[in-house]
């Protein structure tokens, strides 16, 4: 793959967020969520974490980088013969990347006039057909393309937010998402391997200058105390954590087929997850 | 005696039971039982775990089932590790009879979920961890990069 000089890569990085910082106009946000490990529920608390923001009033869009196993198209019921272009065909040149991004709004969020410009919501689909996978594994692509697509879709879609479905563990792709982020969320559970495995993200996030990550605990079992629980990951961590998902059965029983802010409107998971939107909405210092 | 329902995608331990002085266990949807399950494909009184002498025995009474390792089984003797699971697609647990698992297959988890002691971190690896990762080449020039990104957007005032 093209490896560019850092001066050259910067310069690369620092358009992207020129385009997004865009002159006074509406700022866009880049949001890495991330976990250490899999069977976190990242991808699920992206889908309802973007769902939840767009329902606010923005332009939202998630792309899908974990290659290796996408399933963030599964909880938008967007199935594989509707996914004319993925995110892979961007990759290897074979569309541009505003061509693999659907626009979920009427069946994520419901029926918005065409003249109304919020909400929309858009996924970036990766592709779940075996070939394409295999070819990612073995040949590997270029990251930097990765970002230029970034630049493009904030641009051509009008986006207030981008969502990064990143793939499981440490990365070339995870790494650079979180430099070019201006927020990192982390998924853990509580439990020793996520423990151990979060505290080196975050040391790596950390010297990629990302000094505030946010951090979300997700599946805490029924009768473990919450509160000394939150004190002893932020006092390990020095950081934050957003919210403390409970070990939710009716999200195992919806077996990633739906959205489960949208289910269930009233639920604490529902609730725990709006503050989470709420905050990322509130504006913060650019880089 | 122990009793963990496992996460369906990766096998790990998301609740655990432990029972010491019982000699019967009974797993179903209804509040009346020890592990109660509320999932639509659980029978009100679906599995049955019975003491008998020096082992414990499966009894199923589940309308759909159930599998100990994969094979539906009506009435079984447990041995240590077995993973049952209550009707072909539903929530699956793994009986532990208080002697070691075979090697491999211990997970590290929440097994007690009143005392967060087991949530450490390891110091040396987690250094040694990032260590290798910080030296790459790939890393170091992220580094660059994102550094850099920092002072241009600093001269641009972006950062006052």
């Amino acid at each position: 793959m093209e490896h560019l000089t850092p001066e050259r890569q910067a310069q690369r990085f620092g358009r992207i967020r020129e385009a997004i910082q865009g002159g006074g106009k509406r700022l866009a946000k880049i949001v890495s969520v991330h976990s250490f490990r899999g069977g976190t529920g990242k991808s699920n608390t992206t889908a309802n974490l973007a769902v939840l923001i767009a329902r606010a009033g923005y332009r939202v869009a998630i792309v899908d980088t974990d290659i290796q196993s996408p399933g963030i198209h599964v909880l938008f019921q967007l199935d594989a013969d509707e996914m004319r272009y993925a995110l892979n065909d961007y990759l290897w040149g074979k569309c541009a990347i505003e061509e693999a991004a659907y626009d979920l709004t009427s069946r994520a969020i419901g029926t918005v006039s065409d003249d109304d410009e919020r909400p929309r919501l858009f996924l970036i689909p990766a592709s779940i057909k075996s070939g394409e996978i295999g070819r990612v594994l073995k040949d590997g692509y270029d990251v930097g393309l990765l970002n230029d697509g970034f630049k493009k879709l904030v641009r051509e879609l009008k986006l207030d937010f981008l969502l990064i479905d990143t793939h499981p563990g440490v990365n070339e792709e995870t790494l650079m998402s979180i430099v070019i982020s201006h927020r990192l969320i982390l998924v853990l559970r509580p439990d020793n391997q996520d423990f151990q495995g979060t505290s080196v993200t975050l040391e790596l996030a950390r010297r990629l200058g990302m000094d505030h990550p946010w951090l979300i605990v997700n599946k805490i079992p029924p009768g473990m105390d919450r509160v000394r629980l939150k004190e002893k990951i932020e006092d390990a961590y020095q950081a934050k954590v957003v919210a403390m998902l409970p070990l939710n059965h009716e999200i195992v029983r919806l077996a990633s087929a739906g959205l489960f802010v949208n289910r269930f409107p009233d639920h604490p998971f529902t609730r725990e997850l709006g503050l989470v939107a709420a905050a990322a909405v509130q504006p913060s210092p650019p880089l | 005696m122990t009793i963990h329902l496992l996460d369906s995608a990766e096998g790990h331990p998301i609740q655990t039971w432990h029972f010491k002085e019982q000699s019967r266990v009974n797993i179903g949807r209804s509040g009346e039982n020890d592990i109660c399950i509320t999932d639509g494909r659980v029978s009100r009184l679906h599995v049955e775990l019975r003491h008998c002498e020096n082992h414990w025995e499966l009894i199923s009474h589940g309308r759909n089932g159930t599998l100990v390792g994969g094979v539906a089984a009506d009435n079984l003797p447990l041995v240590n590790g077995d993973i049952f699971q209550l009707g072909p697609s539903g929530p699956t647990f793994r009986f532990a009879d208080g002697q070691q698992l075979p090697s491999g297959t211990a997970t590290i988890s929440a097994e007690d979920t009143e005392n967060l002691d087991f949530l450490m971190i390891d110091e040396q690896l987690r250094a040694d961890d990032v260590r290798q990762i910080a030296e790459t080449d790939v890393f170091q020039r992220l580094q660059q990069q994102a550094q850099q990104m920092k002072q241009d957007s600093d001269a641009r005032g972006w950062n006052t």
